[in-house]
């Protein structure tokens, strides 16, 4: 009888550990991690072989413009003289009148006021006051009136046009006057000392104000301010053309230290004009570009190339001659260009996801082919803001590497590379559970194998367990059983149902495998055990035998145990490996030890009694 | 039989059922799980690495069209006079240098060497150019040589050749990457059976013809007894390049993933636990009853 009960003990207690141990071993290699491991070095390496690519493109373009900002014979284009451009001067002005004229349109429709109240408005004024190259303006006068409303200078306001300006700008507003939307006139201002040949356009703004009056803007520019280089030879031209030719770049511009284009190779009328004018979209990165004061590229920014904005790179050299600045050659590259050297991850490719972000956080490239939001779209995450704030960090195998949520809120594996020039993260994001499907289909065939051996062991070890107990033990009154009528029902057929439910559980599991609902299967099972144990604890508070206390700690510890497992997959990412493992270990011990309550709560140990 | 051999018994049993349970399927998955993982690194390091090495003969390609197409250098080559010289020079020199070639020539029409930018000792005086403008490899200097044709832009008269020089070293450093541990080869279709990148005792392998004619942008798996990788074509220089490594160290890789602390903690644990529970339980019922 001595002997029987450490038998007993041993078959209670070292073999379902045994079983625990086999279970959660063939978890690990069920979940794992060899396989995840091995793509996420993958990624890495995908993340820095395709951002060296990309930055490959970007330092030979840089240094191919280097060398042409180091010709003396391009140094020379920068001190030539140059000479005006009046298409230049036209289109400038032209532009700017439309855009102008539009947003005070804009304003007058959204907010009514008489003429009066505009004149000190901020924010009218700053609609409508603007500057046009070096010493161009626009202003606003009142057509029915002849008065001058706003103007840069404000003494002149409320002033008749008569008392201040020529005869071309009289002519003008007759031409309004007779029912034109624009009129437009090259002129010649006579000063003191010299005389500005100067370009007006003056346009109708088709809202009335409040006081039902029509408003004119006025737009002028010096045509010295548009001077270009005009006298560029054969040998010259050729040189700048097959630069931008050959290599496939959307323009060439050469912009002076002022400022202002003297060159473009792209012939869009863009001779002449200043960098920094809104229209062209450079403006924001001209600034940076002074402020670095060295070769570099930016972007990616819309940039107006005459017929519609488009996604650029922009590459900023500029030349010296000794110390003394003479100008930037300003390249500009369809973003295009760059987002075809971006290859998508061709292992598990449909899990995958890549793209760029700039310095801001915002998109910089196509996602999933989609355009949409690129330079709207802030993406935040732990892997952006890893590569944003590590920007300059020089990544090992494992610093460049996250565990994290993606922007949908997926749990993801990513990685990112930083392009130095110009400033770039690339983010490649690999779906972890997608990943872990992935990894489970490979092993179907081996895990199998091992389903088979976990059945047959459990099978082996129930039949014991129950001969056992079921020899040993005579079986207790009717009423003091958990549930009376189960009290004919012997452990070995206890022992068949739960072997037939294992065997149904690992063929749908087996089924399953790889698919997407393998998860549902799982977690299902999962919260069926937390439901059942949850009834069983209600069951056995309804009575106070010792047998109905051991399946209510039996129960209660099942019901811990699935909820403590439930919530160790939810933070598993947080966890280190070997935290992880022990945890689970000692989830699965407390699962066994629930198990043996349960057992001896059910069966018929006299006891207990 | 006393209690302690009872425990020792279950103990060696479990370990045998340990090793059954979990080595076997675990030698076999892992196996098989590694070449399925290096088969992804070989497949994007073939994929990606191949297209580095063709974007930069694709610039050196168009560095190479833009400067035959310079009108200094057709006057260069048309008189001969010193202000011309210091034209081109002025346009080349930056741009070779610091795109690393290990060399600029300028042929005449006859093929004779006009001006080049390093002064080596092995400069061809004088050599016999292939037909076209293009891409060509030097089996004995190991270099790459780039040639474009200058024609005189106003009446197409051939007036001579230019050649950028890229060594072989700066492909490899194209190349070297230091996350991967696996062997590249660069091979050429047109000069089969020279590798170029030599692993270790890989030398006295050859790789068929058959292989190399089916390579193409397309990366395809490679394999025979001693080999596994995965080949892509090099459209740019008609390269095949095959990387992968050697099944030797497919060993050397089976470990490199597998952490061994997750098969003995929990194997410490378990021998901990049942351990305490032998003494808990069974010596001290013993105590017990004695």
């Amino acid at each position: 009888m001595k002997n029987n009960s450490k038998i007993t003990y041993l078959v209670l207690f070292m073999v379902p550990l045994l079983f625990a141990y086999i279970l959660f071993f063939s978890i690990i290699f069920f979940n794992n991690n060899s396989f995840v491991e091995h793509q996420k070095y993958n990624l890495i390496g995908f993340s820095e072989l395709n951002s060296k690519r990309i930055s490959n493109y970007f330092y030979d373009t840089l240094i191919t413009l280097n060398s042409l900002s180091k010709t003396d014979f391009t140094r020379e284009l920068f001190t030539r003289k140059l000479e005006y451009n009046l298409n230049s001067v036209h289109s400038d002005v032209n532009e700017f009148s439309k855009i102008t004229t539009k947003e005070i349109q804009n304003y007058l429709i959204n907010n009514e006021k008489n003429s009066t109240e505009l004149v000190n408005n901020p924010q009218f004024r700053n609609l409508a006051l603007k500057k046009i190259g070096e010493n161009g303006y626009t202003a606003i006068y009142v057509l029915e009136t002849g008065k001058i409303l706003v103007h840069t200078n404000k003494e002149l306001e409320g002033k008749s046009l008569e008392e201040i300006v020529s005869q071309e700008f009289l002519d003008m507003r007759l031409d309004l006057l007779n029912g034109s939307k624009s009129s437009e006139s090259f002129y010649t201002l006579n000063l003191e000392n010299e005389s500005l040949y100067k370009f007006a356009k003056s346009e109708k703004i088709l809202t009335k104000t409040k006081d039902n009056l029509t408003l004119v803007l006025v737009s002028t520019a010096l045509v010295d301010d548009y001077s270009i280089l005009s006298n560029i030879s054969k040998e010259e031209n050729n040189f700048l053309n097959r630069f931008y030719y050959y290599k496939g770049y959307d323009s060439l511009l050469l912009v002076n230290s002022f400022g202002k284009i003297i060159y473009d190779s792209d012939t869009k009328g863009y001779n002449g004009i200043y960098v920094t004018s809104d229209f062209l979209g450079l403006k924001q990165v001209y600034l940076e570009s002074k402020e670095k004061n060295s070769s570099s590229v930016y972007g990616p920014v819309y940039y107006n190339n005459g017929d519609k904005e488009i996604l650029s790179f922009v590459y900023f050299i500029p030349s010296f001659m000794g110390d003394v600045f003479l100008g930037d050659y300003v390249v500009i590259v369809d973003a295009n260009k760059v987002y075809n050297l971006m290859e998508d991850p061709n292992f598990l490719a449909e899990h995958t996801l890549s793209f760029l972000l700039n310095k801001d956080g915002l998109l910089a490239s196509p996602i999933e082919n989609s355009s949409e939001g690129i330079l709207l779209q802030q993406i935040r995450s732990e892997n952006t803001k890893h590569c944003i704030e590590g920007s300059y960090e020089i990544h090992t195998r494992d610093g460049s590497f996250t565990e994290s949520f993606n922007f949908y809120g997926d749990l993801i594996f990513g990685t990112h590379s930083h392009i130095k020039i110009p400033n770039l993260c690339f983010l490649t994001e690999m779906n972890r559970q997608k990943l872990i499907d992935e990894t489970t289909s490979i092993k179907k065939n081996y895990d199998l194998y091992l389903l088979f051996l976990i059945a047959f062991f459990i099978f082996i070890f129930i039949y014991i367990v129950s001969n056992k107990l079921s020899k040993k033990y005579i079986l207790v009154n009717n009423e003091e059983l958990f549930f009376p009528r189960f009290k004919k029902i012997n452990y070995l057929t206890y022992s068949f149902i739960l072997i037939l439910f294992l065997l149904i559980y690992f063929f749908l599991l087996g089924y399953f495998m790889g698919g997407y609902n393998k998860s549902f299967l799982e977690n299902s099972i999962d919260l069926v055990t937390v439901f059942l144990s949850g009834l069983l604890i209600k069951f056995s508070l309804q009575r106070n035998y010792k047998k109905h206390k051991l399946v209510f700690f039996g129960a209660f510890l099942i019901f811990f145990e699935k909820l403590g497992e439930i919530l160790l997959q939810q933070y598993e990412s947080y966890l280190g490996g070997i935290v992880y493992i022990n945890t689970w270990a000692g989830l699965i011990i407390i699962l066994f030890i629930g198990l043996i309550f349960l057992l001896e709560g059910f069966g018929g140990n006299k006891k207990w009694k | 039989m006393r209690p302690f051999k009872i425990f020792i018994f279950v103990f060696l049993f479990i370990l045998l059922l340990v090793i059954l349970l979990n080595i076997f399927p675990f030698i076999l998955i892992e196996k098989n799980l590694v070449k399925e993982t290096s088969y992804h690194e070989y497949y994007q390091n073939s994929l990606i690495k191949s297209d580095i090495v063709d974007d930069y003969f694709r610039y050196a390609l168009e560095d190479g069209l833009m400067i035959s197409n310079s009108l200094s250098l057709q006057n260069y080559l048309k008189n001969n006079n010193n202000k011309e010289k210091l034209k081109i020079e002025d346009e080349i020199k930056y741009l070779a240098l610091s795109k690393e070639y290990s060399n600029f020539f300028i042929f005449d029409k006859d093929n004779f060497l006009f001006w080049n930018l390093n002064n080596f000792t092995n400069i061809p005086k004088q050599v016999n150019f292939a037909e076209d403008s293009g891409i060509y490899f030097d089996e004995e200097n190991k270099e790459f040589y780039i040639y474009s044709k200058v024609f005189d832009v106003e009446n197409n008269d051939f007036l001579g050749t230019i050649s950028i020089i890229i060594s072989l070293e700066k492909i490899e450093s194209l190349l070297f990457d230091p996350f991967f541990s696996s062997e590249e080869i660069l091979f050429f279709n047109n000069f089969y059976q020279k590798n170029l990148f030599y692993l270790d005792d890989y030398n006295k392998i050859s790789f068929d013809e058959d292989l190399l004619n089916s390579c193409s942008k397309n990366p395809q798996i490679y394999e025979d007894n001693y080999f596994y990788g995965v080949f892509s074509k090099i459209s740019s220089i008609d390269a095949c390049f095959i990387t992968g490594d050697t099944k030797k160290n497919f060993n050397r890789d089976f470990y490199k993933f597998s952490n061994f602390n997750q098969f003995i903690y929990p194997f410490i644990a378990y021998f901990f636990i049942t351990f305490l529970l032998y003494i808990i339980l069974i010596k001290n019922k013993e105590v017990k009853v004695k």
